[in-house]
């Protein structure tokens, strides 16, 4: 089918690289690529840029550089924090908290723990996804060790307390994760007063390519390295460190944390317009019914609506939103998120994630209603 | 060319066949796009392979992907499982506990591949399908209508297993393989350097990759084995010459592993599920030259099939022979083979031709 000119909104699974991302990692590219071990001049030059995108990152978050591990990405990084604190913490308990809508990286970690001989609490929200602090407190037990929640979710854009939830494990000698993928860029975040032990953030959602994101740890929290072969990043993630790809993090990192509040106001201003425009098209729900959302993730879903034949016919227009986790095999598995909120399958198959990102314009927003209109009013017809 | 008309989805296995029609498609100008049906998983069908090359495996669904890349065009994988199992396992695994031999792929084909897919390409707004079958469409001469028929190639000719697809799907339909042969087409995908080029043919049911319908039935449908007790081999005479180890084991025709230790050549010629007996005898005992038919699509107006001559294909290795057609009643139909056939075999389907033209088609109920 013709391919025009592609209204991206689909941000939060990969966003356009920053300008500033790509001109700092320009002049790397066309260097020598030295190994950050080597004793070299080149590898002093990779190991001085990784050590000045570490303390980058440290300062942006409030942290101490040895806090911050470089990692392939967020799943690596939600992984390693907790099949790694689980393994670290074993002989202190084997009770371990998270909640149900949770990524497929932290859930997916819990389960192959719960195959090793842990207990896994999965805490239900409710029907927007909120989950209940008291709920939380009560699931604690002595034999607790790890708790794990993100701070805002990716499908839906509902915002968790995890300051105050990490403060409820805190107060109880509980770890606590949090994966913060989708948080950083809209939520200031700070670990100096915070609760929080460790946070998984990724590059790609930042404006940084795919293939680098880091794994903040407080100091004095010990995890079991999960990959062998070298001592770097503190002797707990082995492999030559990607320098190239750390810089382009650090770069995206300051410049989003820069630009937060500006952006932010963006964001909400797309968002009330997308809102708007939505609500007119027929037979909508907006699922936006929970406590806080970030302006640039809106879920939306269709009764009675081939959730397959409406992303089909989205592509056909060169309209790129997304459904829940796309399966191996390319089809479309109804979003977990979603169903734990109560949908049906059908529900949660014809539901979209828009994600804004800093380049989205007003335009592409008028485009992309008018686009879902006539697609959903054909469907509707037939 | 930009006309909606123009829309088509090919229908996509990773098989070489619909990777090359795919191409042809879009040399002859079409607006294609790919999709690949996922019909099943292994979890639901076990058979443990050992190798990952039946169709709805993932490396299939990643050929068929690749191969629209190529081509530049958009490639969707659409999860019918939930129609597959509904239809079309549901089909097969009733029809062995009826004692009846079925064709899966040919419900597949006239429910999941043509029916319930146009369904899906009208909510795309697409209006042809096409598929990578040995078949071509031809006019039947006497009506002047168009219906299925036999491929160029009569080695792979597919056109016994289209029989089902209803005359307005057909008008939708486009079979892009139908002049060309199978050494043409890996010649041709060869040539175009294509991945699929020397894919290996696939000869079993795809959802029974292991080939072993007993050990599907068995692990899956547990319920059906339960239901199905042991009974009686009995001879032409009447004599019980043997136990059977449950019909649904047994197809009409069948001479290997029935446990008979009779000294001569025996054959199963009947699977009789009032009484859970199996009849056995000679060759010559399975032969017949009367059934019915039932559950019937035709593509040509009745009045050209009844009290008339067809060539009727019983099997998909089975050169049709002449045979007049009648109607008994609303939905059943009768075959009279000028001369006896061998193992005609209730599930399986009769085909009706005239000279290259499917006219019709439907389910041998009884012999």
């Amino acid at each position: 089918m013709g391919r025009s000119e592609t209204i991206y909104l689909d941000h939060a699974s990969g966003t356009t690289l920053l300008p500033e991302v790509k001109s700092c990692i320009s002049e790397w590219l066309d260097s020598d690529m030295g190994n950050p071990s080597s004793i070299h001049q080149e590898g002093r030059r990779a190991a001085a840029g990784l050590d000045k995108a570490r303390l980058s990152i440290a300062q942006v978050l409030g942290a101490k550089p040895g806090e911050i591990l470089f990692t392939s990405g967020g799943t690596e990084a939600n992984n390693l924090a907790i099949l790694g604190a689980a393994a670290a913490l074993k002989a202190k308990g084997r009770h371990l908290i998270t909640c149900s809508t949770e990524h497929p990286s932290v859930l997916e970690s819990f389960k192959s723990l719960e195959k090793n001989g842990f207990q896994v609490s999965y805490l239900e929200c409710d029907e927007n996804g909120d989950i209940d602090k008291d709920a939380f407190r009560a699931s604690i037990t002595d034999d607790t060790i790890l708790a794990s929640f993100m701070w805002v979710n990716n499908e839906t854009g509902l915002v968790h307390p995890v300051e105050d939830l990490a403060q409820i494990a805190r107060d109880r000698g509980v770890r606590f994760h949090c994966d913060a993928v989708q948080a950083f860029g809209h939520i200031p975040i700070q670990v100096q007063d915070s609760c929080i032990d460790s946070i998984a953030l990724s590059g790609h959602k930042l404006g940084a390519p795919a293939g680098i994101g880091c794994l903040y740890l407080r100091k004095g929290n010990a995890i079991s390295r999960m990959f062998f072969g070298g001592s770097q990043e503190q002797n707990i993630r082995p492999g030559t460190q990607n320098h190239v790809g750390a810089i382009a993090l650090s770069t995206a990192i300051r410049t989003q944390a820069d630009h937060l509040e500006l952006n932010e106001q963006k964001y909400l201003e797309l968002n009330a317009l997308l809102q708007d425009q939505l609500q007119t098209i027929p037979r909508i729900q907006i699922n936006r019914n929970g406590s806080r959302y970030t302006p640039n993730i809106l879920s939306c879903s269709f009764q009675n609506i081939d959730g397959e034949a409406l992303f089909i016919r989205l592509d056909m227009k060169n309209i790129a939103v997304s459904n829940g986790a796309a399966c191996s095999s390319g089809s479309q598995a109804p979003s977990h998120v979603l169903t734990a909120l109560g949908f049906d399958e059908k529900l949660a198959q014809a539901s979209l994630r828009i994600s804004l990102g800093i380049q989205t314009t007003e335009q592409e927003i008028d485009d992309f209603c008018k686009g879902l209109r006539q697609i959903i009013d054909s469907l509707y017809r037939e | 060319m930009e006309s909606k008309d123009k829309k088509v989805v090919i229908a996509m296995s990773g098989g070489v066949d619909s990777s090359l029609a795919a191409r042809l498609l879009v040399e002859q100008g079409y607006d294609v796009m790919g999709v690949t049906m996922k019909l099943w998983g292994y979890i639901d069908t076990g058979g443990r392979p050992t190798h990952d090359s039946n169709c709805c495996s993932l490396d299939d669904i990643n050929n068929a992907k690749a191969e629209c890349a190529a081509l530049g065009i958009p490639h969707y994988t659409l999860d019918m499982s939930a129609e597959f199992k509904e239809i079309v396992i549901q089909n097969f695994v009733s029809e062995y506990k009826a004692g009846r031999t079925p064709n899966p792929c040919i419900i597949c084909n006239t429910e999941i591949k043509w029916h319930a897919l146009l369904n899906k390409l009208d909510d795309l707004g697409v209006q042809f399908l096409a598929t990578g079958h040995y078949a071509r469409k031809v006019k039947h001469e006497a009506s002047g209508k168009w219906v299925v028929g036999r491929g160029k190639d009569q080695t792979k000719d597919q056109s016994y297993v289209l029989w089902g697809i209803r005359p307005e799907e057909l008008d939708r339909t486009l079979f892009p393989l139908g002049d060309l042969s199978k050494h043409e087409v890996r010649e041709q995908a060869a040539k175009a350097d294509m991945r699929t080029a020397d894919t290996p043919e696939s000869m079993e049911i795809c959802f029974v990759p292991d080939n072993d319908y007993r050990r599907f039935l068995s692990e899956q449908y547990p319920d059906v084995i339960a239901s199905a007790p042991k009974g009686d081999f009995v001879d032409a005479s009447g004599k019980i010459v043997g136990e059977h180890q449950g019909i649904y084991n047994y197809t009409v025709g069948q001479r290997k592993g029935l446990g008979l230790a009779t000294g001569e050549r025996i054959f199963i010629n009947k699977i009789d599920v009032a009484s859970n007996t199996i009849h056995v005898g000679s060759k010559a005992d399975a032969e017949a030259s009367i059934f019915t038919v039932n559950s019937c699509n035709w593509l040509v107006p009745e009045q050209y099939i009844f009290d008339q001559k067809a060539n009727v294909q019983i099997r998909y290795n089975h050169e049709a022979k002449p045979a007049m057609i009648s109607r008994l009643s609303a939905d059943e139909v009768q075959v009279v083979f000028e001369a006896p056939e061998n193992a005609i075999t209730p599930g399986q389907s009769a085909v009706f031709f005239h000279g290259d033209a499917v006219v019709g088609g439907g389910i041998i109920k009884s012999v």
